[in-house]
């Protein structure tokens, strides 16, 4: 390799020879992918709604890589999109996950018949392309 | 540790209260009048490179007499609470202090002698950990009355200031030592370059970033090709920067879930893998059953004869579940191994 780089290779590799990217925990010829924001939303999904988005912003103005899970208030388990959650969750399904240039948008649903229920969304932003 | 010595540069960094604000003069009067009124003096030091964060270890003001006295006066010195003090060309008496304080006593003077105060260093710390301070700002001190008695009515100590000498005006010492961080971060990077030489032009330039801006920035940040470390922020143009959290690998696996029910069944097979974080990781899944062509986010399996498969995941604080889930149809049972792919990050998500 004829230009500088700079490495930090995995325990029993060697910075100087390894040439696979998964032998090193930082290497400047690869992009890490950096996070900007982390978070935890509070969302009140009422009663008896079908898939629904839900808006928070995320005040970068450009679209961002967006990753999240979401907790049902008094449920032990973390859910994730696009993943038949509604088999996991009692009443709460997280149906999708999308960003615009204002938004962060989690589209949730509540089977329950009467009741509001909290969804608890921590997302993560990450570096947006150049 | 580290030192910077500083004296009154400018004839507007100095001057004293004796009725009204005077900077042009010989000398700086501290004490009290015949009024009972306190003297009080004023001094500012430019270009104090001290990073924001170091810890003080010791600081002290030097000041020189500039009249043969009796006089024993008793001050405090306290700083200026600004993060880049301006000049004293106006009375500073209205301006912010700093809530510590030191007192000092100097019992007689003589023309020409310098007097050291006590360890002050508790007045610079304040200043220095100001959230806006900035290595190579100025810093300005002030006396004031010691809260007791400033000695007798009349006792006033007289100093050289900068219009008399700008060798033998007022001068700052101060001893600290460095951010924990960026001095640990500069010595590891030191290590490296003598161990790597290959890679030593690249360190260096982060050392340098280091020094040259200790504030602003302490880290490791390496740009890609045609941006510059120095001066962009954006996080894109990095391909490393220690300023940002990236997801960070803490477990990496296979796991396989073996199905086998008759015919018309309906199932949901669960099976889980051990992390014991205590928290809600982050964690990405991809599943291949013997009928997907490759590895695919989870999600719903349509087959023919009403048969379905669904394949999830979900996390508890201890453990990263997987499931498969469906129906075997009236055709035939199934019997079939899942092959989930997993990455768990040791990303709290904060739920």
């Amino acid at each position: 390799m004829s230009h500088l780089i700079f490495a930090v290779a995995k325990k029993t590799k060697n910075a100087e020879t390894a040439t696979d990217p998964n032998d090193f925990i930082v290497h400047s010829d690869y992009n890490t992918l950096k996070i900007i924001d982390q978070g935890v939303s509070d969302i009140s999904i009422p009663a008896n709604t079908p898939f629904t988005d839900y808006l928070v912003p995320h005040g970068l103005e450009a679209r961002p890589l967006l990753k999240a899970a979401m907790r049902e208030a008094s449920l032990p388990e973390v859910v994730f999109p696009n993943n038949n959650t509604d088999n996991v969750s009692a009443y709460l399904s997280f149906g999708s996950l999308n960003a615009d240039y204002i938004n962060m948008i989690f589209r949730i649903a509540n089977a329950h018949p009467t009741d509001a229920i909290t969804a608890h969304i921590g997302w993560i932003l990450f570096e947006i392309p150049l | 540790m580290a030192q910077v010595i500083k004296k009154v540069a400018a004839s507007l960094d100095d001057g004293y209260w004796a009725g009204a604000w005077l900077n042009n003069t010989s000398s700086l009067g501290i004490g009290k009048n015949g009024l009972d009124q306190t003297v009080y003096a004023a001094m500012r030091f430019l270009d104090i490179s001290v990073p924001q964060g170091a810890t003080i270890t010791s600081a002290f003001l030097r000041i020189t007499a500039d009249e043969t006295k009796s006089d024993n006066i008793l001050f405090r010195i306290k700083g200026i609470a600004e993060d880049n003090a301006g000049n004293v060309s106006s009375d500073p008496a209205g301006r912010s202090r700093t809530s510590a304080g030191v007192n000092w006593q100097i019992n007689g003077q003589t023309n020409g002698t310098t007097y050291t105060s006590p360890d002050i260093k508790t007045v610079i710390q304040e200043i220095i950990n100001r959230g806006g301070w900035g290595s190579g700002a100025a810093l300005a001190l002030i006396t004031e009355d010691n809260g007791t008695s400033m000695g007798a009515f009349g006792t006033i100590g007289r100093f050289k200031a900068f219009d008399t000498s700008s060798t033998l005006c007022a001068e700052l010492e101060i001893n600290y030592t460095d951010p924990v961080g960026q001095v640990s971060i500069t010595k590891s990077l030191q290590y490296a370059v003598l161990k790597t030489p290959v890679i030593t032009k690249m360190l260096r330039y982060s050392i340098k970033d280091m020094e040259l801006n200790p504030v602003p920035f302490r880290g490791v940040k390496i740009a890609k090709p045609g941006h510059n470390a120095l001066n962009t922020n954006n996080p894109n143009a990095f391909t490393f920067h220690s300023g940002f959290n990236t997801l960070k690998y803490w477990l990496n696996d296979h796991h396989t879930l073996h199905v086998s029910h008759g015919i018309g069944v309906i199932y949901k097979d669960v099976s889980y893998i051990e992390h014991d974080l205590g928290f809600f990781p982050y964690a990405e899944v991809v599943a291949k059953d013997e009928l997907m062509p490759a590895y695919q986010p989870l999600g719903r399996v349509q087959l023919g004869s009403g048969a379905a498969r669904s394949f999830y995941y979900y996390l508890t604080t201890s453990r990263l579940y997987v499931v498969a889930e469906g129906y075997t149809g009236t055709l035939a049972g199934d019997d079939y191994d899942v092959d989930f792919y997993y990455k768990i990050f040791k990303n709290n998500m904060g739920l």
